[in-house]
């Protein structure tokens, strides 16, 4: 088969997952509670999900900071050591390469990077660093010595206490800190997610992360901590109107055109993609990303067109079944003038003509992130 | 262990015969692949049906899947309960979560389809995929 396993596989296995191919990995889809109750316990008190299959990069070194700010459209020059930021990385053209997470440490960058794209990021780093002429740098994957895990809820801080000997509550929304967690010494976490919950992701080293899961799922079982798989990882983030690459982000979408101007700061030093995204927005963008809410039961699924007044105008980037909603939900590419909230779209759901409107974002409104 | 007093397709759908009559419904290890169902469409009452041809849908929160009918005749009922709870396909696949009644017009066909050992081999030869 040649798929990837992570350091997880075993745990998966043992708690019923039902292991598809993600990206060239073997990830579990869902496990035995399935997708609903899976995305419920998110909802309600806290998940647990292996996203080991990420790439993890360190970039150290004196240069480590420029180098890695002139790679992405956010702006990693403001932000203080012991934060972190989402940001889009892109080519020249403005078309995103990858949606990355940047920690910024005080002598090195961690960049976490899709699973999808971890065979072009990497060479485009080295590449880049090969042009680079700024101080040294230097390029470490961290990526099989690290775990991830993100565990996500409302009660995820209260859940992860016994495992932890350092003070949660000093960890802002989008900061991370090392702390001994699980037994080991100077462990990195942050408090951010893909979900809308509040919640941590975790690094435990790859040797650990087995013993970690499954004393994290001793202690949260009772409480109603579930392991949780990647199909409710999708539903808890469209209901948020997060992007997912391959979906709402590939090479021929801008982050201006996928809602995601607020990462673009054109205003910071030069960085790759500026140009073009200058341009793009100096000309108005011709495309927007929207939200739909879908009337009746058929749901819109990727890749399907979007039609207004009888003719085709868009595309469904992201559909499906919003557990929380009970209703299908989607994200789809809008000419401009037709992104407005209450514009009504049709969606071709396999030959049926199915209701849509735009509608504000994010669809859910009760999540527990601060 | 599927029920012996079925036949089935290699699109995991399962026929019942009672008398001039048939239930068909999803097996069990289709709704397992699927996943929770969320909605499922079914024909209306009267319509015809042609083996092999497509009578409706399962919407799961991942995916959609058609259903082939593994007969031919006419849609005499359709199943009440799953329109409040389409998740009953997921409990009860092979009892309460059948999808529709269908009378046949031409009884031969099920022999024409797998026995409830030759299925079993089926699935077993897909799990050893996954």
């Amino acid at each position: 088969m040649g798929l990837r396993r992570t350091p997880l596989y075993d745990a998966h296995c043992r708690a019923g997952g039902k292991l598809v191919e993600f990206n060239g990995w073997e990830m579990p889809v869902q496990y035995a509670a399935g997708i609903l109750r899976e995305h419920e316990a998110v909802r309600t008190v806290a998940g647990i999900f292996d996203v080991s299959h990420m790439a993890r990069f360190e970039v150290r070194g004196p240069g480590s900071l420029p180098f890695v700010d002139r790679l992405i459209t956010n702006d990693l020059g403001k932000l203080e050591v012991g934060r972190m930021l989402y940001t889009p990385m892109c080519a020249e053209s403005g078309g995103v390469l990858d949606d990355v997470t940047v920690y910024r440490m005080s002598d090195r960058i961690l960049v976490v990077v899709n699973a999808g794209n971890r065979e072009r990021i990497w060479p485009w780093l080295e590449t880049q660093r090969a042009a680079w002429n700024g101080a040294a740098v230097e390029l470490v994957d961290r990526s099989a010595d690290l775990a991830q895990i993100a565990l996500q809820g409302p009660r995820a801080q209260e859940l992860l206490r016994p495992h932890c000997d350092g003070d949660l509550d000093q960890i802002g929304y989008y900061a991370w800190a090392r702390l001994r967690l699980f037994g080991h010494d100077e462990v990195l976490i942050s408090r951010n997610g893909y979900t809308g919950e509040d919640g941590f992701e975790i690094y435990p080293p790859a040797a650990a992360v087995d013993a970690a899961w499954a004393s994290l799922l001793a202690t949260g079982g009772p409480a109603g901590l579930l392991p949780a798989g990647l199909g409710c990882r999708d539903t808890l983030r469209l209901e948020m109107a997060y992007c997912l690459y391959g979906n709402e982000l590939d090479l021929e979408t801008t982050p201006l055109e996928a809602r995601l101007a607020w990462t673009v700061k054109l205003k910071k030093d030069a960085f790759v993609g500026r140009a073009a995204l200058e341009a793009q927005k100096a000309a108005g963008l011709k495309r927007a990303l929207v939200g739909l809410s879908v009337t009746g039961q058929r749901l819109p699924r990727k890749g399907q067109s979007l039609a207004h007044a009888g003719a085709t105008v868009g595309v469904v980037a992201s559909g499906g079944f919003s557990p929380s909603l009970k209703a299908g939900i989607a994200l789809g590419f809008v000419p401009t003038e037709l992104s407005r909230p209450g514009t009504k779209l049709e969606v071709d759901v396999r030959g049926e003509r199915v209701a849509v409107e735009v509608t504000e974002v994010p669809f859910y409104k009760h999540a527990s992130h601060r | 262990m599927v029920p012996q007093d079925c036949r089935y397709t290699k699109d995991h759908e399962w026929v019942r015969r009672e008398g001039e009559e048939a239930l068909i419904g999803i097996t069990d290890f289709a709704q397992g692949q699927l996943g929770d169902i969320v909605f499922v469409e079914l024909p209306a009452v009267g319509r015809s049906l042609n083996q092999g041809g497509v009578f409706g849908s399962v919407e799961a929160v991942k995916a959609v899947s058609d259903l082939y009918s593994p007969v031919s005749g006419e849609v005499t009922a359709v199943n009440p309960a799953i329109g409040g709870d389409p998740s009953v396909v997921n409990r009860a696949p092979y009892g309460d979560g059948w999808m529709i009644r269908a009378r046949l017009s031409s009884p031969a066909e099920l022999d024409g389809l797998m026995t409830a050992a030759e299925y079993e081999a089926l699935v077993k030869e897909e799990e050893a995929k996954h």
